[in-house]
């Protein structure tokens, strides 16, 4: 293994450092902008399509709303004049706004200014006409009973915005820029068929409007260099002019000007459909042509480029998405998910990192802020430098680059009939959702299916704990159960009984976005739309996937384990007393949660028998939607990640054999132990993890581990870090992020110990639990780590 | 099948030798360092723990122990040691895991299948096993065949110890071993018996002899653990600078900084610890000064 090599400790230059102060001190906002844009042309074209008026709109907007440009930008472009705007969709949903108006600026997670006029006015002229008309209004019209009846067991998402988690063809989008690819759509609807000249019309109205978006960039910026206050300003302002001129006509042929594509296509992709996560992808390899070509004749250096990423770094924190307060609190902190990918191998097994890997990793270091989502692709040949690199930059403490094994994921993909040369080329879409490139439109977060809930009301009669609602099908109490296998027959029926249903609703939901949210824009850059003449909403993509999240793999595990070895294996636990502790959430019987809690083994400490119980039901939930397509007639596959859903979640979930109490947090992340319950190291944690299918996490896994930032001060600690993600790839999991825990996690970890319960340090000769530790010690502690942290 | 004692078997280890280790502890030390870091390794016998922290106070210890060897008392749990057997049904019926044994005994076959769950951790990192303690010397059959099991499965073994054993507990590791982590800890025998318990001649003279025997294999790496009072000190740093070059002017040294961290563990075994509130580690300018004392004699230093 190599040294880690150490770049240049430079920091970002003075002009990224400038536009990330300006940015960060600007609060966020509503913006109803778009949203009076979008209301008006609605009214003024009442008798046409949906795919007619969402094409029109978004036209007039590329069109008309304000543009701003900052004269050190070197990239520009955005939806709103304000960045960080929370920007009002109506055709997706109006009434949650309506409810959560006067509370946005003041609840718990992701808060917005509201100014008091755009208040009124929202209530004054977009609200009235919206009302019933939107995508939230109309499902709940029409199968907000079913989404009701489920909803305890089953949260179906895509309820109330356009559908996001996508990656296009940047690659394409910058060869060729709206201009050429207009070319292409116009070429194709001299031959279209009556059914497919409406989506040729909108693709047509679209990408007309996005050049005239550029051209206004390139005005706005030509217009500012007489007023410019220095040289450099001036000559900055009169390339941005050039290159927004340029783009509107064709392809980019600079770095700067592949950047700049990039950007515009993200920002009027975010203007076409407010949705959660349009991501970039392997940026490292469709850019490095651009960057390679600049290099060799000179143009560029690699300090220049490195400030072109840094740029298109901070624009991608420009753009954040407005959830309702509930969504927020499963989505907390604005993870719009510019996900950014880079390294990986090709379909021989060779290494593709480049020279921008390295750089996007430094740009990373330097700006240290939540976007973009930049993901390192790992594979078994990935080089000591970037491994080294990417240690460095994961010690620094942002919680990035997440960490994705092509070892595992290319085969999972493969699993679901994606091609070997899609497969090869996946990408992250969000958070941690795995896609093809360009040409999948994978509806990532069709649902979430609570198997702990499940698991509840087969050891209830199919009632809530909570509620006392009968849920789902009387299967009978525990105390019913002669055997476990009883008992995992009723969990069974549970489940089928939901699944069912979830199936229904998501179906559902697909066919009223269909109706109502045609995406033009979206399908000129994702493959095949404009080769069938099809909206990609209405299956137009060449793949159409659906994932639904199985949550969560830890808690079924450590109750089933639980109730296993004490109450069927050994007998120590009766049956009776056990219900009657989950019934009154172990009130009366505290001693029997810590009997649970301690007298049998728990998922995360490499216990084959434990880990394979998880396994087994996650199994069992992704083989039933074998033989099934979904309403674009894709496949639907699954994913084991909550992001911050399990709090929610667990909110819903009453006590459960693990000890857990009534509404406590599920285990985080999706392949995560429970808080604190995985004792014996990182290597046994991801020991249990692998026995979790890696080809059934396809859409996607997460995977948290905590560290100390002492581990990375070392040599031999970053070296062994290095190593353990070489493991990680040997092992076969899909993903793992890293929290590298500093004084303030310590300082939190001393008033929540429960929350930090596997949070080590190396104590003496040994490595101890910090919250088991005494306090004096911990202050201790925390004092050194102030003192090596800082 | 040989048995061993041992108080923890550790992975993810990445400061007992190279790469991530398995390091397996072994129960018991001749030594008694004032400052011993692992104070549940000093005695090779195994005992009974009460942790006040985690206890519950539910009794059940008290009705279940065959030998009313454990009483409730308003302030915590007596244990009376004399009376314990060791039959462990108290740690059994504890809800709390309040009660715990500070031992166990393992054969050599039940550590290969404990150090094999690690195998891909071992081998993408170039690691392997570490005996530590304790003592693993004062255990020498049960490590030479551990050792050499492990060897004869190719994995890198390491051993660290005080080496005070005789050398024919020694010998026989020569080929099972990779590496030799040698404590030195004091230079004057007689400050060495004060700090430690016993003399340092036996130690000196096995790290000649080992010297000797791997005589430029690199199998060596001499660790002076920083202890304020006791070894941290520019006369006893440069005395075991000195004697070092007589033995052998390439051995390399590791300096391991003072750790105050231990005091909670004896606090928790109710043990005195007289570094209970002193020290804290030596800053960055510290350890370079106390490097200085090795690399300008010559030697290679950390």
């Amino acid at each position: 293994m190599t040294v880690a090599q150490q770049p240049a400790v430079t920091g970002p230059t003075e002009r990224i450092r400038g536009l990330k102060e300006r940015m960060l001190d600007e609060p966020r906002y509503l913006s109803i902008e778009q949203a009076l844009i979008v209301t008006d042309v609605y009214q003024a074209h009442e008798g046409e399509t949906a795919a007619v008026k969402r094409a029109l709109s978004l036209a007039e907007a590329m069109r008309r709303i304000e543009i701003h440009v900052d004269p050190d930008e070197l990239i520009v472009g955005n939806r709103t004049t304000g960045v960080r705007a929370g920007v009002v969709f109506p055709e997706a949903g109006i009434s949650w706004i309506d409810r959560e108006l006067d509370t946005m600026s003041r609840r718990p997670q992701d808060r917005f200014n509201v100014r008091p006029e755009d208040a009124a006015t929202f209530r004054a002229r977009i609200l009235p006409y919206w009302q019933g008309r939107t995508l939230e209004d109309t499902l709940r019209a029409e199968d907000g009973p079913l989404l009701d009846a489920i909803a305890r067991v089953v949260k179906i998402n895509q309820k109330d915005h356009a559908q996001g988690h996508i990656c296009p063809d940047t690659a394409k989008w910058i060869r060729l820029g709206p201009a050429g690819i207009r070319a292409e759509a116009a070429a194709r609807a001299v031959f279209a068929t009556p059914d497919q000249r409406e989506f040729y019309d909108s693709v047509l109205i679209v990408l007309d409007a996005s050049m005239d978006f550029m051209r206004r960039y390139a005005d706005l910026a030509g217009e500012m260099v007489a007023t410019a206050d220095s040289p450099e300003r001036a000559a900055n302002l009169r390339e941005t002019a050039r290159i927004c001129s340029k783009l509107a006509e064709g392809g980019a042929e600079t770095f700067r000007e592949a950047v700049q594509a990039l950007w515009f296509l993200f920002a009027l992709l975010h203007l076409e459909s407010n949705a959660s996560s349009f991501s970039p992808g392997r940026a490292d390899q469709y850019l490095y042509p651009y960057y390679l070509a600049d290099i060799e004749a000179g143009r560029l250096d690699r300090a220049g480029a490195l400030e072109l990423i840094e740029a298109l770094w901070l624009k991608f924190n420009q753009i954040v998405y407005l959830r309702n307060s509930h969504s927020a609190s499963f989505f907390a902190g604005f993870p719009i998910g510019f996900n950014v990918a880079f390294g990986g191998r090709d379909e021989a097994g060779r290494d593709e990192s480049n020279e921008l890997s390295h750089l996007f990793l430094e740009a990373q270091s330097h700006i240290l802020l939540p976007q973009p989502n930049l993901s390192a692709r790992l594979h078994e040949g990935t080089p000591d430098a970037l491994l080294d690199e990417c240690t460095r930059v994961i010690g620094l403490g942002s919680g990035m680059p997440q960490v994705f094994n092509d070892e595992s994921i290319i085969p999972a993909l493969e699993a679901q009939g994606i091609a070997p040369a899609d497969a090869v080329n996946y990408s992250i879409v969000g958070c941690v959702e795995l896609s093809t490139h360009g040409n999948n439109l994978g509806w990532s977060d069709a649902a979430m299916f609570n198997l702990v809930k499940a698991l509840e009301l087969a050891m209830n009669d199919g009632k809530c704990l909570l509620s006392g609602a009968q849920l789902g099908p009387r299967t009978g109490y525990l105390t019913d159960f002669a055997s476990y296998e009883d008992l995992e027959a009723a969990f069974a029926v549970q489940i089928d009984y939901f699944f069912e249903k979830m199936i229904e609703a998501c179906e559902k939901v697909e066919e009223i976005h269909q109706r109502l949210l045609p995406s033009a824009f979206l399908s000129s850059v994702i493959d095949d739309c404009l080769d069938r003449g099809l909206d990609v909403t209405r299956g137009g993509a060449h793949y159409n996937l659906s994932g639904i999240q199985v949550i969560q793999v830890a808690n079924v595990a450590d109750s089933l384990a639980a109730v296993k070895k004490l109450v069927y294996d050994e007998g120590t636990v009766d049956r009776a007393r056990l219900v009657a502790a989950l019934q009154t959430n172990y009130e009366h019987d505290p001693e029997l949660a810590r009997i649970l809690i301690n007298k049998a083994p728990k998922y995360g400490n490499d216990v084959e028998w434990v880990d394979a119980i998880g396994n087994k039901w996650v199994h069992y939930f992704a083989r039933k939607f074998e033989g099934r397509t979904n309403y674009r007639g894709g496949r639907y596959h699954t994913g084991l990640y909550t992001v911050s859903a399990h709090v929610p979640m667990g909110a819903n979930v009453g006590a459960t054999p693990d000890g857990r109490p009534a509404g406590a947090p599920l285990a985080d992340g999706g392949m995560s132990a429970v808080y604190g319950r995985d004792r014996r190291g990182p290597t046994a944690l991801l020991s249990s993890v692998a026995r979790v299918d890696s080809y059934l996490g396809s859409n996607g896994t997460l995977l948290n581990m905590k560290f100390l930032p002492r581990l990375f001060k070392s040599q031999e600690g970053s070296q062994a870090f290095a190593s353990m993600l070489r493991g990680f790839v040997k092992l076969g999991i899909n993903h793992v992020q890293f929290n590298v825990v500093t004084r303030d996690d310590l300082i939190a970890a001393q008033k929540e110990p429960d929350k930090y319960r596997n949070l080590t340090i190396r104590v003496a000769g040994y490595t101890a639990y910090f919250t088991e530790l005494a306090e004096d010690l911990q202050n201790e502690i925390i004092a050194r780590t102030s003192y090596e942290d800082s | 099948m040989t048995t061993g004692r041992v108080f923890d078997i550790q992975r993810f280890s990445v400061h007992d030798g190279p790469g991530i280790r398995t390091t397996v502890f072994l129960k018991g030390c001749p030594l008694r360092c004032r400052w011993c870091q692992n104070p549940e390794g000093l005695e090779r016998a195994i005992s009974l723990w009460h942790f006040e922290n985690l206890c519950g106070r539910t009794g059940h210890c008290q009705d279940v122990c065959p030998t009313g060897a454990i009483t409730l008392t308003p302030v915590g749990v007596e244990i009376n040691h004399a009376a314990c057997t060791l039959c462990g049904d108290c740690v059994e019926v504890c809800p709390n895991n309040a009660l715990a044994f500070d031992g166990r005994d393992i054969t050599t076959d039940e550590v290969l299948a404990e150090v094999s769950r690690d195998a891909i951790f071992h081998e993408v990192s170039g690691g392997g096993v570490t005996f530590s303690g304790g003592e693993p010397l004062a255990q020498p059959a049960f490590v030479r065949d551990t050792a050499a099991a492990l060897k004869s499965r190719g994995l890198p073994t390491t051993l660290e110890s005080s080496f005070h054993a005789p050398w024919s507990s020694i010998e026989p590791l020569l080929p099972v071993i990779d590496l030799f982590i040698v404590d030195v800890k004091v230079a004057d025998p007689a400050a060495h018996r004060v700090a430690t318990g016993v003399s340092n001649e036996l130690i000196l003279d096995n790290l000649r002899r080992l010297t000797k025997a791997l005589r430029g294999e690199g199998r060596i790496l001499v660790r002076v653990p920083l202890i304020p009072g006791y070894t941290a000190t520019p006369e006893n740093l440069g005395a075991i600078a000195d004697l070092l070059v007589a033995v052998d002017p390439s051995l390399p040294v590791e300096l391991m900084n003072f750790n105050p961290l231990a005091s909670a563990k004896y606090r928790r075994m109710g043990m005195a610890y007289e570094f209970a509130d002193a020290a804290r580690a030596y800053s960055p300018a510290e350890m370079a000064g106390f490097q200085s004392l090795f690399a300008e004699r010559g030697l290679t230093v950390r």
